[in-house]
């Protein structure tokens, strides 16, 4: 027989087997359909938000050219400014408190004070919209709508923002290139920019950012105009964004975003892979007898490879077609889903690559799934026509092609995670997961299987007896249903279990006595009266602590700026360049461990270095060491330091812990403002206590941090509702490759009811035998996958988050209980006709 | 045309092993019928598939139509079987997935021919299935799939026919039938038979009878055959 002839014969054979069987094999290729439809919606919406920010790019950045910078601009800056020409709008950034008179509520803000005509693309979305055009002159304030929805604020009503009171004019419903939960963090309001010039405001420790907008400069921002306004931007560290740059950044961190959806819809498709595989294990074991009917009658074993490959094909075909409709449909939602967490507005259109690319790999999952138990075709012998019970000697040989299956497989779960990723390591780290997770549920199943054989309960009652034998007689799918239901609860438990890693690291600080309330931008001379008011309220002083501001000049003789140039230096531009906020004292505090060098808690101004101590992490971001010096520019004055020791900090211990700290005796003149911690113990406590403070001193800023806690505990359970969305792609696979589990072995489930009851079994007892089955079915997977979820957790909460990790036993509980019920209804379910079958036709009956 | 050597066949479980095939040997003229037939657990099947190319011997060698099968690969074995060899089994052994016709038509199609579904049809309507061709096994009594099986057998024009207890698990009337519709279709097509079979009804119509006993060949006896006794038995 030629290729072409193998080709059309097989081609037709398959058509012919599609005929009887096409529900059956629907049903298999069916455990793809929620991955592509995963894959499909992600990817559209990748494309389309791409799209989006390319098309919306001018007005992410609201103008051609942003320059930003923490000081108010210095000639250099202005001159700058001034040759760059175009139209110009000023901003000033900071966070202030805010005060409602109608409501007494006080609340941190993010105030934008503004001139000009900025954003010159895209538009404020304010309501009412006139509001946008009256503000600046009529000295007005738009507010954000998250204060609207918090405290039912109105235009019309008033806010005080230092000593001026402004009328609200609009509420701000949207701003271009920014998140609706950048909103949530600190309401944003938005205020002339004359207003606040010259005030208490901006007092120094406020953390103040001072931008220029410009529209249409004179000369190109393309190519490598922002390399070359680098070294003077770096002398003044100041920084400029382009809508090319602007465009550049959101465009990787959303790839980050949709590659990492990706992979959780990846792993939906792969879960799906283990349900065709073990599908198509099964129809081939079922196929058995007509495999080797054709193989006596002269068909070769590639014609019987092609055969059953095209008829997966075809399968995989229709199954990725229905999951590019499902994906089609989906996509829709995405877009509401992450609404909050992205700047643009996104279309809903399925783009032709999505379509594509969930085909091709919903393809290539079929196909190597389907591979790895079709390269058991070739251990079927002919002689089986003759001899139903013949195995060959062959079976335990190893199964080359099955080996260059697995290869195959592996190789392109690593090149897909690597795609998504771009990282070896982290794709490595998936796979390795991933594989890992499948490899112990398959080992607990075989050793479940094993340990049942080797002390099965001779004396138990017949039913028990009978629903444990289901585990491992011939044709039991419990390998397979373990590692299906227990991937799928892995999964949920691990997002649950992280997702409360993560709160319960915030939440320590809301733990009785702690602080719940800090103060910053407390001035020296206010620090006294504050603490005086702090206890005529009958509110503890838990700390004050002083706080000097200061940037790094250079590190062992050499200026950050050169360190910054030097391609081959390791420091990270961040901590160079950012603003240190030290503190000074003579004692480490309980959060603090040295872990280098020594300790020195005070300085006699001798004209030497000064002592000082850094964190680790900062150290190995500055590659700084013990005995390294390093100049600082302390508002003007240099002062020059030397790493005593390094410090291991707990962060998660709520006390203001610091990056630098310095000895006593030399910060003490400096200008400085301190951060002073208290404690209010109800609402209503904390809202007198902050309307005192921003009436008497209004640049001071007060963190609530339950309020902290509760926006974060909103943002988590926002970001968690996207992952669990995706999440919920892999459940549904899991149902179904469960539903196709139970109904593949239901011709081996029904005959053997038959018999039970040709033999006088009950209907409840061929029932009972059923559930006992899927009862530790679904148990053991279930609790194998908990117990996996918690180790993942533990390792994941000490190495990537560096919590502490305590799990949570009630939920987890909760979960392993609807995972049992789940596959105990399914199971009965699909099962719950065999008993009213015709004994005859199921007994005379060759297929098993 | 077919010629045993010294076949043996030993099957071996774990540090056991079990030789169901001791030096047989014999050899079959073309167009000749012969009946091999014992008790079970003689060997009977598994010199069937031995001589059929679907498993390979312990030792000695199986030459058909002067091609070894003992040295050739399984699927170098399956096109001599396509181009050489028709089965009958017990049990049918049709496709559930296939219509009648279509099991005809697949040893054809194998070998990329054309023509194969008139060749099928007519084949049919010879085993008196022409109003049934398009019905799967499962709408089928079991003579009339077994009818199929024979169709499907004849389709390539083999030159050897090897039959498993074609009647085995048929009833007296409807074996009586296939029974007659084999050796008829044989004749036809001077194809050589080689029938394996505990029924010595069934052996007394070849013209040769190979006794099996313990893996080994006891009598290799030549018969008259004695068409009337299928008559007699109804």
């Amino acid at each position: 027989m030629k290729p072409l002839q193998m080709f059309l014969w097989s081609l037709k054979m398959s058509g012919r087997e599609l005929r009887s069987n096409y529900s059956k094999l629907l049903l298999f290729v069916s455990s793809i359909i929620f991955g592509v439809a995963a894959l499909v919606s992600i990817t559209s919406f990748g494309d389309n938000l791409n799209m989006a920010i390319y098309d919306q790019s001018k007005s992410l950045l609201g103008a051609d050219i942003t320059l930003q910078a923490r000081e108010p601009f210095n000639e250099e800056l202005l001159a700058l400014t001034d040759s760059l020409g175009g139209e110009l709008a000023e901003e000033v950034r900071f966070g202030s408190m805010v005060f409602l008179p109608k409501t007494g509520d006080s609340r941190l803000s993010q105030i934008r004070a503004m001139r000009g005509n900025f954003p010159f693309y895209g538009s404020i979305d304010v309501e009412p919209a006139e509001a946008l055009n009256r503000y600046q002159n009529e000295n007005m304030a738009l507010v954000d709508e998250s204060l609207q929805l918090q405290y039912n604020v109105q235009p019309g009503d008033t806010i005080r923002i230092g000593t001026f009171d402004y009328l609200i004019g609009g509420i701000v419903r949207g701003v271009p290139g920014e998140t609706a939960a950048q909103g949530v963090i600190g309401p944003r309001v938005f205020i002339p920019l004359e207003t606040v010039l010259g005030t208490a405001l901006l007092q120094r420790g406020s953390q103040v950012t001072y931008l220029t907008h410009i529209k249409n400069p004179e000369i190109s921002t393309s190519g490598d105009f922002r390399d070359k306004l680098r070294p003077l931007l770096d002398r003044n560290r100041a920084r400029v964004e382009t809508v090319e740059s602007r465009r550049a950044s959101l465009g990787r961190s959303f790839r980050n975003l949709t590659g990492f959806l990706n992979l959780v819809g990846f792993i939906a498709l792969l879960l799906g892979g283990v349900g065709v595989a073990s599908s198509i294990h099964v129809y081939i074991k079922q196929s058995k007898k007509s495999i080797s009917v054709l193989r006596c009658l002269g068909a070769k074993l590639p014609a019987i490879l092609f055969l059953y490959t095209s008829l997966s094909l075809i399968m995989g075909l229709t199954g990725a077609g229905i999951g590019i409709l499902l994906g089609g449909a989906l996509q829709t939602l995405i877009p509401a889903v992450v609404q909050d967490f992205i700047p643009v507005d996104v279309s809903s259109a399925l783009s032709l690559r999505a379509v594509i690319y969930g085909l091709v790999v919903g393809l290539i999952v079929t196909l190597l799934f389907v591979w790895l138990p079709l390269a058991g075709i070739r251990d079927i012998s002919p002689l089986a026509a003759i001899r139903s019970s013949y195995e060959p000697a062959t079976g335990h040989k190893t199964n080359l092609l099955r080996l260059m299956v697995i290869v195959l497989l592996v190789a392109f779960i690593l090149t897909f995670a690597r795609l998504q990723t771009g990282s070896w390591i982290q794709s490595l780290f998936f796979t390795g997961t991933i594989g890992l997770t499948l490899a112990l549920l398959s080992l607990v199943a075989v050793l479940i299987v094993f340990l049942i054989r080797k002390y099965f309960p001779n004396g138990w009652s017949y039913v028990w007896r009978q629903g444990l034998a289901n585990l491992f007689r011939p044709n039991n799918q419990t390998r397979m249903l373990i590692m299906t239901i227990g991937f799928g609860t892995f999964l949920l438990a691990v997002l649950y279990l992280s997702q409360r890693v993560l709160l319960d690291e915030i939440r320590i600080f809301g733990t009785s006595g702690q602080a719940n309330t800090v103060l910053f931008d407390v001035q020296s001379d206010q620090a006294g009266p504050v603490s005086d008011l702090i206890r005529a309220e009958g509110l503890p002083l838990i700390e004050v602590t002083p706080v000097v501001t200061m940037r790094i000049e250079s590190i062992n003789g050499r200026s950050y700026q050169s360190i910054r140039q030097d391609t081959t230096e390791r420091s990270s531009r961040w901590a160079l360049q950012r603003e240190y906020r030290a503190t000074y004292r003579d004692s480490l505090i309980s959060s603090e461990t040295i872990t280098a060098g020594a300790w020195i808690g005070s300085y006699s101004d001798d004209g030497s270095p000064v002592p000082v101590s850094f964190e680790t992490g900062i150290a190995e971001n500055l590659n700084i060491s013990v005995g390294d010096t390093i100049l600082f520019d302390l508002q003007g004055v240099p002062v020059q330091t030397e790493v005593a020791s390094l410090r291991e900090v707990d962060w998660q211990n709520p006390t203001p812990n610091f990056f630098l700290v310095f000895p006593k005796g030399i910060l003490e003149p400096a200008p400085q403002f301190m951060v002073i911690l208290t404690r209010t113990d109800s609402r209503e406590t904390s809202a007198r206590f902050q309307q005192q403070i921003v009436r008497n001193y209004p640049n001071i800023s007060i963190i609530d941090l339950d309020m902290v806690l509760a926006t974060a505990d909103s943002i988590l359970s926002k970001v968690t509702f996207v992952v669990q969305f995706m999440a919920l792609f892999s459940v549904f696979t899991g149902i179904i490759v469960l539903i196709g589990a139970v109904i593949t072995s239901r011709f081996q489930r029904m005959k053997e009811s038959i018999l039970l009851k040709t033999l006088g079994a009950s209907k409840q007892t061929v029932t009972r035998i059923m559930a006992i089955e899927y009862t530790l079915l679904g148990l053991l997977a279930a609790f194998t996958g908990t117990v996996l979820s918690v180790g993942t957790t533990w390792l994941l909460a000490v190495f990537f988050f560096e919590a502490p990790f305590r799990p949570d036993l009630l939920p987890l509980l909760l979960l392993m209980l609807i995972v049992v019920g789940l596959t105990v209804g399914i199971g009965l379910f699909s099962s719950r006709t065999f008993y009213g079958q015709p004994a005859l036709d199921i007994i005379r009956s060759e297929e098993i | 045309m077919l010629q045993i050597e010294n076949l043996t066949k030993t099957y071996t479980s774990g540090n056991r092993s079990l030789t169901v095939l001791k030096n047989v040997s014999f050899s079959v003229e073309d167009s000749s019928t012969v009946a091999i037939v014992g008790p079970s657990g003689s060997g009977k099947s598994t010199l069937l598939g031995l001589c059929a190319g679907l498993d390979q011997p312990t030792s000695g060698q199986v030459v058909l139509e002067g091609i070894n099968l003992s040295i050739l690969s399984e699927d170098q074995r399956a096109e001599v079987r396509n181009r050489n060899i028709g089965f009958v089994f017990q049990n049918f052994q049709l496709l559930p997935t296939l219509t009648a016709i279509e099991n005809v038509m697949v040893p054809a199609e194998l070998r990329g021919e054309r023509g194969a579904y008139d060749r099928a049809f007519n084949l049919l309507d010879k085993t008196g299935l022409a109003d049934r061709i398009h019905h799967y096994p499962s709408q089928l009594s079991g003579g009339e799939q077994q009818r199929v099986a024979l169709a499907r057998a004849f389709i390539n024009k083999p030159k050897i026919l090897f039959a498993d207890e074609p009647t085995g698990n048929l009833d007296d009337d409807t074996s009586s039938g296939i029974t007659d519709l084999l050796f008829s279709l044989n004749r036809d097509s001077g194809t050589t038979l080689i029938l394996v079979t505990h029924d010595l009804d069934l052996a007394g119509l070849t013209e040769r009878i190979l006794r099996l006993r313990s893996g080994e060949v006891i009598s290799d006896t030549v018969n008259t055959p004695s068409l009337y006794k299928t008559a007699q038995k109804g």
